[in-house]
C-alpha cells in the first residue's frame, strides 16, 4: 500500500491515544453500569447516582474525543476535564467513607489520567517542538494563524507553517517586548472567546466563531485593542515574511526585478568623516609643521569655526550612485587619492 | 528565513527500485544498474574535481548489531553483498574504499566488541577496502540543533560519496530500521544511550542531523533475508526470505517504500517523521514488486512509545539494553558476572515476544 506523505499527519503517540481513549471509554462506561448496580459496594443514594451518571459521561465525552483527537479537541479537553473531576471524586469518597471499592477505583483512574495526560503531551511534542512558545501558546498561534490569515481561500502556507515561523522568528528577536508576546497569547486563549460567550478556550473553537471573536475585538479598545494589533503583526509576520507570502501578493525581490538588471546595486559610498591633512596642520599647536627641506613656511592663518563648518558639509555630501567610480579619486575617502 | 526543506539530496523526488531475484548477487547488479547508481558516483566524481584514486567512497553497512556469525543473518547487511558493492566499484577504478561503523550498546555487556573485530566475525574481509572504527577517529564538528557541538569520525566526514547499506528489519524503537537510522551508527560516541538518547536530546533528531550535516549520496537496502518481529533489530530465530534489494539516490524514499512493504504507514516511524520536518514531503516513484512482505510481524504501537518513554532515564535505558541482548560470540567476553541476571531477562523476554507484535 502507498502511504501519502504528510508533514503534520497523525503521529503514532495520537494513534495510541486515541485507541487508549476508545477503550476507556468503555471501561468507564461499563464501570458505571456496574457501579449502579453495586451501590453497597460503591456509592449509594445521590451522591452515588451522580458519581455513576458523571463517571458513564465521561466515557461517553472520550468516545467522542476519540474519534477525531484533532477535529473533536473540546470533546478530548472536556474528557480530560471530567475524567480528572471523577477520578478525584471517587477517591475522596472512598477515603471519607472508608470504602476500598471506590478508593482503588479512583485511585486507578488517577493512575490512567496521568498515563493520557503524559501520552497527549508526548503526541504534541512529537508534532512541534517550538523554540520560543510553550506547547500551549504554538496551538494557539497555529488557530491565531488560521483566523487571521485568510488569504481568499489560496492560502499559501499552512497555519503550522505560519506558526513555525513566527516561533522561530521570535526565538531570534532579542527584545523585552517579545515578554508580553506570553502574556497576549494567554489573553487570547483564555478571555477572547468570553467576547462571544463562549467559555472554552480559544483553540477549541470552530474557525468561524474564532473569526466573530477577533472580528468583535478589532473595532474594541483598550486591553483588546492591543490583543487585536498584536495577532495582526504575529500573523502577518509569520504569512507574509516567507518567501511563499511575499509571492502571492505579487512582490518581486528587487534582484528579480527586470529593470534591476545591470543597475549598479553596489553600497552608496560616502566621503570618511576625517579632518584633510592641511587641516590638521593649521589646527596643530604652534601653527606650522616644520619643513622637512628646512625652509620656513609662511605661518597659516588660524582655524576659525566657519573653516571648520564648510569641513562638515563637504564630508557630508550625499553622493548619488553610480559615482561610486568618480569619487574613488577623492583623496578624503578610504583608500583613494 | 532560510527555507529547511530545500535539500539538495533529500527534498528532491526520487525513484525507488527493488530489485527481486533467486540469486541475490544477480539481484544486486541489477539494483546496481537500473538505479543508476554507478552513474551517480561518476557525476559526484565529476563534480568534486579529485582523481579517482584519491575520491573517498565510504560504505556503512550494518554490522555492529551482528552477535554471531550467521550464513543468512536477518540481523546485519549480508558481508557478501558489500564486498559485491566494492568490487564493482574497483572495477570502475576507484580504490580508496572504507566500511565505516562505530561502537554501539553491546559495549555494556560485552568486551573487544572493536568494529574490527566485528567485522571479522561477521565475515568482512577487508581486501581491497579498508574497514574504520569510526569511534577511534572523533573530531570536533558543529551540527547544531540538539547535538551543537559534537564529535564525527573523520573518515564519515572527508567522505566524497557516502553509501548507506542497511539490513531490512523492525525495530521496537521505530518499527522499522533502514538506510536513516543506519546512518545514526556513524555517530561516534560508543554510549549510544548516554549521547544521543533522553530528555535532551532524541535518537532520531541526531540521526536527522547527521544526516543533514554529511548527506548520503545512495543507499542500498539488504532485504534478502529479513528480520522481523519484537526484536528482529538483534535477533531473529525464523528469518523471512523476503529476497530483495532496494536500490535509491535518495535514503528517506528508499525508507518510506521499506515501511510500505512491511505493511506500516512509514509516517509512524519518528525517523522518517523527523526527516519529513526537516526535508518536506517528496514525490516517489517505485519500481519493482511492492507486494507487502507476507508473513511478515511487526512491532506493536504500544511497544515503540513504551521505549520511548523508557530510554527517558539512563540507567533505565542502560538496564534494557542489556536485558533484550542478544547472546555473543565466545570472542566477546561478558564485561561482568551478573551477564548471567541478564541472560535469565533475556530468556523471558523472548517468552513475551509475542505480546508485542502485530503479523500481517
Amino acid at each position: 500500500m502507498e502511504y501519502p506523505m504528510k508533514v503534520y499527519g497523525p503521529n503514532v503517540i495520537e494513534k495510541f491515544l486515541a485507541d487508549l481513549l476508545t477503550i476507556l471509554g468503555w471501561l468507564l462506561v461499563a464501570f458505571a453500569i456496574g457501579a449502579a448496580f453495586a451501590q453497597p459496594l460503591f456509592a449509594g443514594g445521590f451522591l452515588g447516582g451522580l458519581l455513576v451518571a458523571g463517571t458513564a459521561l465521561t466515557g461517553v465525552m472520550l468516545w467522542l474525543g476519540s474519534s477525531g483527537l484533532r477535529q473533536n479537541r473540546s470533546a478530548v479537553d472536556v474528557g480530560y476535564f471530567l475524567f480528572a473531576l471523577m477520578a478525584g471524586a471517587w477517591t475522596l469518597h472512598g477515603a471519607l467513607a472508608l470504602r476500598l471499592a471506590p478508593l482503588l477505583a479512583g485511585l486507578i483512574m488517577l493512575g490512567l489520567l496521568a498515563l493520557i495526560v503524559y501520552l497527549r503531551q508526548l503526541s504534541l511534542q512529537a508534532r512541534f517542538k517550538p523554540r520560543f512558545f510553550s506547547l500551549r501558546q504554538f496551538e494557539t498561534m497555529i488557530q491565531v494563524a488560521d483566523t487571521m490569515i485568510d488569504a481568499d481561500g489560496e492560502r499559501a502556507l499552512h497555519p503550522i507553517d505560519v506558526a513555525v515561523r513566527v516561533d522561530h522568528f521570535l526565538h531570534a528577536v532579542d527584545s523585552p517586548l517579545t515578554e508580553r508576546i506570553g502574556g497576549l497569547l494567554a489573553v487570547v486563549e483564555w478571555l477572547l472567546p468570553l467576547i462571544v460567550g463562549r467559555p472554552i478556550p480559544f483553540s477549541d473553537l470552530g474557525s468561524n466563531e474564532r473569526r466573530r471573536a477577533v472580528e468583535k475585538v478589532i473595532g474594541a479598545g483598550g486591553l483588546f485593542r492591543n490583543v487585536a494589533r498584536g495577532l495582526k503583526l504575529l500573523a502577518c509576520a509569520g504569512y507574509y515574511g516567507s518567501v511563499e507570502g511575499m509571492a502571492q501578493v505579487g512582490y518581486i525581490p528587487f534582484e528579480e526585478r527586470l529593470r534591476s538588471q545591470g543597475v549598479d546595486q553596489g553600497p552608496s559610498r560616502y566621503p570618511e568623516p576625517s579632518i584633510p591633512i592641511d587641516g590638521i596642520r593649521r589646527a596643530a599647536p604652534g601653527g606650522a609643521a616644520p619643513d622637512p627641506a628646512g625652509s620656513p613656511d609662511p605661518a597659516p592663518p588660524p582655524l576659525r569655526f566657519g573653516d571648520l563648518r564648510r569641513l562638515v558639509r563637504r564630508r557630508s555630501r550625499v553622493l548619488p550612485r553610480g559615482r561610486a567610480k568618480e569619487v574613488g579619486a577623492d583623496p578624503f575617502l578610504r583608500g583613494g587619492g | 528565513m532560510s527555507d529547511r526543506r530545500s535539500h539538495p539530496i533529500y527534498s528532491k523526488d526520487s525513484a525507488v527500485f527493488i530489485e527481486t531475484g533467486e540469486d541475490k548477487f544477480q539481484a544486486m547488479d541489477h539494483a546496481i544498474q537500473r538505479s543508476g547508481f554507478l552513474e551517480n558516483v561518476e557525476a559526484v566524481l565529476y563534480s568534486s574535481g579529485k582523481p579517482r584514486e584519491e575520491f573517498l567512497v565510504a560504505i556503512k553497512p550494518n554490522i555492529m548489531t551482528a552477535s554471531l556469525r550467521q550464513d543468512e543473518s536477518p540481523v546485519y547487511t549480508d558481508p557478501q553483498l558489500v564486498e559485491y558493492l566494492i568490487r564493482r566499484l574497483r572495477e570502475q577504478g576507484y580504490r580508496n574504499l572504507a566500511v565505516v561503523e562505530s561502537h554501539n550498546v553491546y559495549d555494556y555487556s560485552y568486551r573487544d566488541r572493536t568494529v574490527h573485530a566485528v567485522a571479522e566475525m561477521a565475515g568482512y574481509r577487508a581486501e581491497g577496502y579498508r574497514i574504520e572504527d569510526l569511534s577511534e577517529q572523533k573530531a570536533p564538528h558543529d551540527y547544531g540543533g540538539v547535538l551543537g557541538e559534537h564529535v564525527v569520525g573523520r573518515t564519515w566526514r572527508d567522505a566524497d560519496y557516502r553509501i548507506s547499506f542497511a539490513k531490512n528489519k523492525t525495530h521496537w524503537q521505530c518499527f522499522y530500521t533502514g538506510c536513516l537510522k543506519n546512518i545514526y551508527g556513524c555517530l561516534p560516541e560508543g554510549d549510544k544511550m548516554k549521547h544521543y538518547h533522553g530528555k535532551r536530546r532524541e535518537y532520531y533528531e541526531c540521526c536527522i542531523l547527521i544526516l543533514d550535516a554529511f548527506p548520503v549520496h545512495f543507499g542500498f537496502l539488504d532485504a534478502w533475508v529479513s528480520g522481523d518481529g519484537f526484536s528482529g533489530h538483534v535477533r531473529d530465530a525464523k528469518p523471512n526470505q523476503t529476497k530483495a534489494i532496494f536500490a535509491s539516490d535518495n535514503v528517506y524514499a528508499l525508507d518510506w517504500v521499506m515501511g510500505e512493504k512491511m505493511g506500516v504507514n512509514p509516517a509512524l516511524n519518528y525517523v522518517i517523521q523527523e526527516a519529513m520536518h526537516r526535508w518536506g514531503p517528496i514525490h516517489i516513484t517505485r519500481k519493482g514488486n511492492l507486494t507487502e512482505w507476507h508473513p511478515w510481524t511487526n512491532i506493536r504501537a504500544f511497544v515503540v512509545i513504551a521505549m520511548d518513554a523508557i530510554e527517558e532515564a539512563y540507567w533505565i535505558s542502560r538496564f534494557f539494553s542489556r536485558a533484550f541482548a542478544s547472546e555473543q560470540d565466545p570472542r566477546f567476553r561478558p564485561v561482568s558476572r551478573w551477564q548471567a541476571l541478564y541472560g535469565f531477562l533475556q530468556s523471558i523476554t523472548r517468552l513475551f515476544e509475542r505480546l508485542f507484535v502485530t503479523k500481517t
